[in-house]
Formats: C-alpha cells, structure tokens, sequence
C-alpha cells in the first residue's frame, strides 16, 4: 500500500525534530511576566511591573529588606541621626555615596546624578513622581560623593524619596523631553545586570554587568524576562522546567505546584490588611461634632463586634490558611507592634451588649433598653458593605454576619462596585459622607506609614463639609492622644522614638475599636527548585536580590 | 480599469473620515481614562496627576483634541503612545511583521488544505471522505479556539515529547528561542502549533463553503457542456467548476485579510506571540487613543482596499464582469 505522506517530508520532519531541541543553560534563568513594560524609567510609569525588572538594571540609593528594614545600596550608609546623615532638627540629610561605582558604560556614578535624579523627578514631562520629592527645599552635590538635601521642615519620607533608583545625567537628556528619552528602552545603570535587547511584547534579556562594583557581581550570566500573557502556558513551562521563576501565579494554581517537585511557591505578607471601618458618627450628617452613631456610637458595642468574629475560623476555614492574622495597622517593617488582638469570645460579646443596654428580644435580635445612644424599642442591626467581584471578601462578609446572628446582631450584607464604594466627595460617596454601618476592605502601608496611618486615623482626617471632605478617616474616630502620637510620627527623626508612638497608637484602636482588623493577605512568586537565592520581598520587586540567584 | 480603481479610492476618502470622527467620539465617550492606572497609585499626587492631563492634552475639549489628531495624521504623524511615550507608528511598525508572519501562512495553509478537500468533498458528496470532512468542519467551527490553543499545547508541548532531544515536541509560544532567532527551522518549529490554532477555524469554514458553491456549480449547464464535449474529469473540475466556485471565495478572503494588520488576538495570547492583536487588546485596556486610533484607521484603510482588490480579482477571474 502507498503511504499517505510522500517519504521526503518524514525525513524532513525527523530532521527538523532533531536540530531545534534545546539544552537547559546552567547560567541563564527564565523569569514569566504575564505582560511586558510599557517603559524602563520608573519616574514615568506608576506600573507595579516595572518595579519587578527595572531594580536588576537600575538601583536606588537605599532599599528595603525582607524584614524591612532599610539597607544601603548605592549608599555607604542609612542616614540616620546617630550617625550623621541627618540633622539634628531632621531638616538636613547628607548622602554619602559609595566610592568607585561606575555605570555600565564605564562613566563614574556622582553625587551630581542624585541632583539630576531629583532634577527629572520633579521637572520632567510625564513625571509621576513630582509629588514625591516636593518637601525638598534644596539639594547640592557637596563633592563627587557627597549630596546634601534641605528640608523646610523634618520629612519623614527622606529615605524613600530616592527608592526609585538613581538617574545617569550623560546617558538620559533634558528633563523636558523625559517622556521620549532613549533611556527608557535601553536604560545604563549601576546594577548587576545591564539590559541587552528588549523586543517589545516578547522578551527582555539582561546580561551580567562587567563594570559592576566589588561584591555585588551576580552569579548568573543571563536573565530573560518572557512575556507569557496566558496564565496556563506559564504554568505549563514551570511545570515542564522550561522556567525559573513565575510572577504573581493565581491562588488557584497551588495545587499544581503542590503536585511537582520542580516548582515551589514562595510567599510573603502582603502590605494589604482587610479591615472594618466602624461608624462612629450618625449616619449621612458628615459635619464637626455631629451625634454619636446610635449603635456603633458606643464603644461596648464595638468591643462586642470585635469579640464576636471567629478569626481562626476565617483565616484558617475560610482563606484556608493563605492570609495571616492582623491586630493593628502596623504589622510589618521596623514599626511592626506585638498586640494579641481580640479573640472568638461570645459569653464576652453578649455580655457587653447585655451592660450596654441591648436585651435579646422575641425574635432573635435584641433590641434597646437603657443605650446611650438609641431611643428604647431600636432594633440591634447593622449594615455591612464591602465591593463586589471578590468571592473571599463576600464569603468573610457572609460568615461575620452569621457570627453576629447568633448574637443578637441583624446584619444586612451587601457589596457595591469598586468605584461605587471608592467613590469621592464630590460623587457624595457613602463613605467621604459617612453614610454607612460599616464597611469592609483592605488597606495598607508602605515602609513609611506615616501619611496613610495620619490620614486613617487623625481626626483632622475626618471627611466633612469644613475640609472639603479630605481625609480616609472613614471610621470618624477622634482621639486627642492618638493625634499627638501621629503629629510625634511625623515629626521625630527617630525610627525608635516613632514605632513606639505608633504602637501607642495601636493599642488605642485597640481598646476604642474605630476598626476591627480581619486579617493580612500573602502572595508571591513560584519557582523552579533548580534557582537557589530566591526570596519574595513584602517590600521590594522580584528582582531585588537577583545577584544572588543561581541555578544548581 | 484604472479610472474605476481611482474613482473608488476617492469615494472611500469621505467613509474614512467618518469612520474616524465616529472612533474617535467613541472612545471619549466610553468610560475609563488613560490615567485610570496612575490614580491607582498611592504615592502619586493629584497635582501630578493635573500636570500629566494637561502635558497630554487630555484637558482639551474633544473637538479640539480630535482637530489635532486629524492635522497631525495628514502629515503622517499618529502621535505618541500614552503607555511607553513612543512614536505610535514604531509601535505598529514593531508589531506587524510578526502578525504578517503568523497570519499570511495561516491563510496560506489555510487555502491550501481548504481547496482541494472542498473540492473532493463536492465531487464525492455523500462519500466517506465527504462525511469526515464535514463532521471535521463542523468541529473546527464549533470547537472555541482559545480551548483548542489550550490543547495543543497541553498535547504537543506538555504531553509529548521529541524522541531525539527530550525536550518538548513544539515550543509553548514565542516567535524564536533566544540566541537562534536566526534560524529558519526554530522559527518554522515555532509556527506550526500557532498557525494550526489560527487555521483551524478558517480551514473548516473555507472548505464547507467552497463544497456548497462547487455544489452548485457542478449542477449548471456549462458542466454538463463541458462533460459531453469529452474534457477529462480534472479539467472539468478545476478548469470549469472551481473557477466559477472561486469566486464568492474571494469576498470571503478579502474580508478576512484586513487581519493581517489588525492580528488574531487569541493566537497570539495563548502562544505568546508579540503581535498587533495584542497591541490593540492591551492599548484599549489602558486607553491608549493615540495607538487604538491609529490600528482602526489602518485596518479601516486596509478593509477598503481588500475590498476593491476582491472587486478587482471578480473581473479577472469573470470576464463577464466590467467594470465602467
């Protein structure tokens, strides 16, 4: 019988099976990115996957370890007050850069590309990062290692200012034309690895930087970042040992590295803490010294709320054990606070809203006699809204509400669209008017939690008719000690001196209850078991310590 | 002929123009903006946010925003990319001869399979051959081909692997493997199981419809003319039949053409293939109007050109068409 298929082309097919077969490099790692970046320079974009590449080329002044905690990177040091980096008065820093770095063209780094840094930053087109640098009064390159920065007043952001890595002035141009700088696809930096082709939608290939200083060279050769839109072709080239490393997997991929042993998953806190603001105020009167909210107002009630929620139900049930408990907003970093936080205690919760005048009624739902704040007669229940299209924020929601059920509790559980919820002053948002029981989300803080904590919790932060609504003081909680904690965290220099303001701060929360904090999400990476050195950062992008990455 | 392609193209000037003002009102009319990704960002601060707006244009009022963007495309200046601050011709430039790659074998592999089986199919109708064909057509029409690209990577570059190397039978995507983009073999390795995915479609569609115009055709007098002349079996078929069959086959080829320019989104998302139909996705994800408009202008040009091209290809193929 004749064969189907004319003899040439098997030939031809086997020959081709035999010439395109790939041998694994011991010196190249694969990185997946589901897309690419739209640009190199981090003053131009705000994209978290810039951040993810752009550090292994381009590198800050200081960075933030694991543990968070700053550490220096193109500096000799952290300027801190006992060391003399910053003044007295905190107004004035002094960068000392580290001797003998060279970009990779050879050209040596000096104190004047700080001053360019700032340069760009502030006057660039398209900068993102203007804002940022706008408490800096002054800054002078004193020699080529030495740059001296003026504030009006203490900054509490002086270490972060510069986190976004430090500009080339010869290899850039003008300011004015940043957003068209060739720098942006082919950037020069100081880092361990320099960029050598970007084909765009396809791959970024960076290569070992020669020029690289003394103990910082990389162990690798090679890194190529692949663009893999589809989430199931990533996982299939980790799978198959095609890849090293695969950014931000699913949640519903774990059990498929749970089931090979070439792939492990590397997570770490996340900045994110899924909290409930409770209402301290009426309802809707967003105005100075409005009445107490007629059932949150009172702060057995809110104790009552945080004892009656079931944390390791939620955390271990629920998010089957992939978020992490929280008891404050300072969870992590150098201002991290011990606090145990409340537990599951129902005797406790009935007996709070017992004293505070809320007796069970007939019906399952207790009702007033004697609260403070609520005539006799008013029914014990709350509304609690989250946003839509987030199946474990529902699911937590459903849960608490059953929880509060059992106590007595009506809870109406309801979830808005994200820019519903989000809304601004100006939409007359439920939350900017304080139109709201409570509602559930997550927030976080950077490294530098002053400006989030302050505008969470300072009672100048509250949203109202007298400031415009400006402010994410949701929970409109007023705490005279608290505000001077806040004021001394934003004006001490000292990182001691400000964490135990801070966890002052906390353990007010605690007891007062504006906010009952669920609990922290985790997330990560997965990797090959062949790279050894990897480690996920709350703080800092994939590529933050690659020049320790090896492949056995 | 030449006064007729000429009269067309002008005709198509004013269409063009429409189209333009009518995408353009569109996408500002549709909600997001393009600093929608800026404002997520807690470190940014609305001043730089204001400032951006303003640097981009984007406080202008429409019509003034649209003039501009007619006068600087007349001179053949489509503006900046919102996303990476390049010139928004580079970006297509970049991405177009990847998508002519994949999308011109795809459509040629396409014809080449498709014709001779709906050929056979039509003249065997109701035989074995013809059933398998149609039950293979109509899973090729039905099955969705994002699962299918799924598929053939799960079989030929998970499942299955080279018996010489060990490694993967075919790539799971990418245009070449690093460092060998130069090689022919391991760029036509990492053709096959993309343009497999992108044809299958067009394959069971071309040939069940060139099996129901053959169909027709075979019935028609001049066949049976042809037949009792004593021609052979092949010259009627192909000589007579197919020719006359062919014909409602270019509409349909040149309605699918314009992807050549505007890239097959799914294709090149599952095997990771840098193209337009990704370049596209993703600007109007972020809003990127300076790149959406530009790639609907293009396809817009290229659809008006395919079809007086197919207009063109009836009077070659007819002679009984003139065109005046």
């Amino acid at each position: 019988m004749r064969s189907l298929v004319p003899k040439p082309l098997v030939v031809l097919a086997l020959a081709a099976l035999v010439v395109v077969g790939v041998a694994h490099a011991q010196d190249t790692a694969t990185v997946l990115l589901p897309e690419d970046l739209s640009t190199m320079n981090p003053y131009t974009t705000t994209a978290l996957i810039t951040m993810q590449v752009v550090p292994a080329v381009v590198e800050p002044l200081v960075g933030v370890d694991p543990d968070g905690q700053y550490y220096p990177i193109l500096a000799r040091e952290v300027p801190t007050v006992a060391n003399g980096g910053v003044s007295e008065d905190g107004r004035t820093v002094t960068w000392r850069l580290l001797d003998g770095v060279v970009w990779s063209d050879g050209t040596p780094l000096t104190a004047d590309d700080v001053v360019f840094t700032y340069e760009a930053a502030t006057t660039g087109t398209d900068s993102v990062r203007a804002g940022a640098f706008a408490a800096i009064e002054a800054i002078e390159a004193v020699d080529d290692t030495t740059v001296e920065v003026r504030y009006g007043e203490y900054n509490s952001s002086y270490l972060d200012q510069f986190q976004w890595g430090i500009l080339p002035r010869h290899a850039t141009g003008d300011p004015a034309d940043m957003s068209t700088w060739d720098f942006n696809r082919a950037p020069i930096g100081t880092g361990p690895f320099a960029l050598a082709e970007w084909r765009t939608g396809d791959r970024i290939i960076l290569e070992a930087n020669e020029r690289v200083r003394e103990g910082r060279e990389p162990h690798l050769e090679r890194v190529v970042f692949m663009v893999v839109p589809s989430e199931e072709t990533r996982a299939a080239m980790m799978q198959r040992g095609d890849a090293d490393v695969m950014l931000w997997p699913g949640t519903n991929l774990r059990d498929v590295w749970d089931a090979t042993d070439l792939v492990n998953l590397d997570t770490a806190p996340e900045i994110w803490i899924l909290r409930m603001f409770l209402n301290l105020g009426e309802r809707g009167n967003p105005v100075e010294g409005q009445a107490p909210h007629p059932i949150l107002g009172d702060v057995r009630v809110r104790q009552a709320l945080a004892y009656g929620i079931d944390y390791d139900l939620l955390i271990d049930v629920l998010a089957e054990g992939r978020v992490l408990r929280a008891t404050s907003p300072f969870q992590l970093g150098w201002y991290a606070c011990e606090l145990d936080g409340y537990t599951y205690d129902t005797e406790r919760a009935a007996a709070l809203l017992d004293e505070a005048g809320w007796v069970m009624g007939d019906d399952g739902v207790r009702v007033a006699q004697g609260a403070p704040h609520a005539p006799d007669g008013t029914r014990l229940s709350v509304e609690m809204v989250g946003y839509s299209d987030f199946r474990l924020l529902e699911q937590t929601m459903l849960v608490i509400g059953d929880l509060y059920r059992d106590l007595g509790i009506a809870t109406d559980v309801r979830t808005v669209e994200m820019s519903v919820l989000f809304g601004g002053w100006s939409d007359r948002a439920a939350r900017k008017t304080g139109d709201f029981d409570i509602l559930v989300y997550d927030t976080g803080t950077g490294i530098n939690p002053q400006l989030h904590v302050f505008d969470l919790l300072h009672s100048s932060s509250i949203p109202r008719e007298e400031n415009d609504g400006a402010g994410g003081n949701y929970a409109r909680w007023s705490n005279a000690r608290a505000d001077e904690l806040l004021e001394l965290g934003g004006t001490s220099p000292d990182l001691d001196e400000r964490r135990a303001a801070y966890c002052e701060v906390a353990e007010l929360v605690h007891d007062d209850v504006p906010q009952i904090f669920l609990y922290q999400f985790a997330g990560g990476h997965a990797y090959a078991s062949r790279l050894q050195g990897f480690e996920t950062s709350t703080w800092a992008g994939l590529v933050w310590n690659i020049a320790d990455w090896h492949l056995e | 002929m030449i006064r007729y392609v000429v009269r067309r193209l002008l005709e198509s000037v004013p269409l063009l123009i429409v189209v333009s003002a009518l995408v353009f009102a569109l996408l500002q009319a549709s909600p997001g903006s393009p600093l929608a990704q800026l404002e997520r960002d807690p470190t940014i601060t609305q001043a730089d946010l204001e400032r951006i707006a303003r640097e981009r244009g984007l406080l202008d009022p429409a019509p003034v925003q649209y003039a501009r963007w007619v006068a600087g495309a007349l001179r053949g200046d489509f503006g900046r990319s919102m996303q990476t601050g390049r010139a928004v011709t580079t970006e297509i430039l970049e991405r177009l001869p990847n998508t002519a790659v994949l999308v011109l074998t795809a459509f040629v592999f396409t014809l080449l399979v498709a014709i001779p089986v709906g050929v056979l199919s039509a003249v065997r109708q109701y035989s074995p051959f013809d059933h398998t064909v149609t039950t293979l057509a109509f899973m090729g029409q039905s099955i969705p081909i994002f699962w299918l690209g799924l598929m053939l990577i799960l079989v030929f570059y998970f499942a299955l692997s080279n018996p010489f190397t060990g490694g993967p039978l075919f790539p799971p995507g990418g245009m070449a493997t690093t460092g060998m983009e130069h090689s022919w073999t391991n760029r036509a390795w990492h053709l096959v199981l993309p343009v497999v995915m992108l044809s299958s479609t067009w394959v069971a569609w071309y040939t069940r419809f060139l099996r129901a115009s053959m169909l027709e055709v075979l019935g028609q007098d001049y066949v049976r003319t042809a037949r009792a002349k004593g021609l052979s079996e092949r010259r009627v078929v192909y000589r007579h039949a197919l020719r006359n069959a062919a014909l409602p086959l270019v509409t349909l080829i040149a309605l699918d053409l314009p992807m050549v320019f505007s890239g097959a989104l799914f294709t090149e998302t599952i095997f990771s293939w840098p193209g337009m139909g990704r370049l596209f996705f993703q600007s109007a994800l972020r809003r990127d109007y300076p790149v959406l408009m530009a790639i609907v202008m293009f396809t817009s040009v290229l659809i008006v050109i395919a079809n007086l091209l197919a207009d063109v290809a009836y009077a070659y193929i007819d002679p009984r068409i003139r065109y005046e």
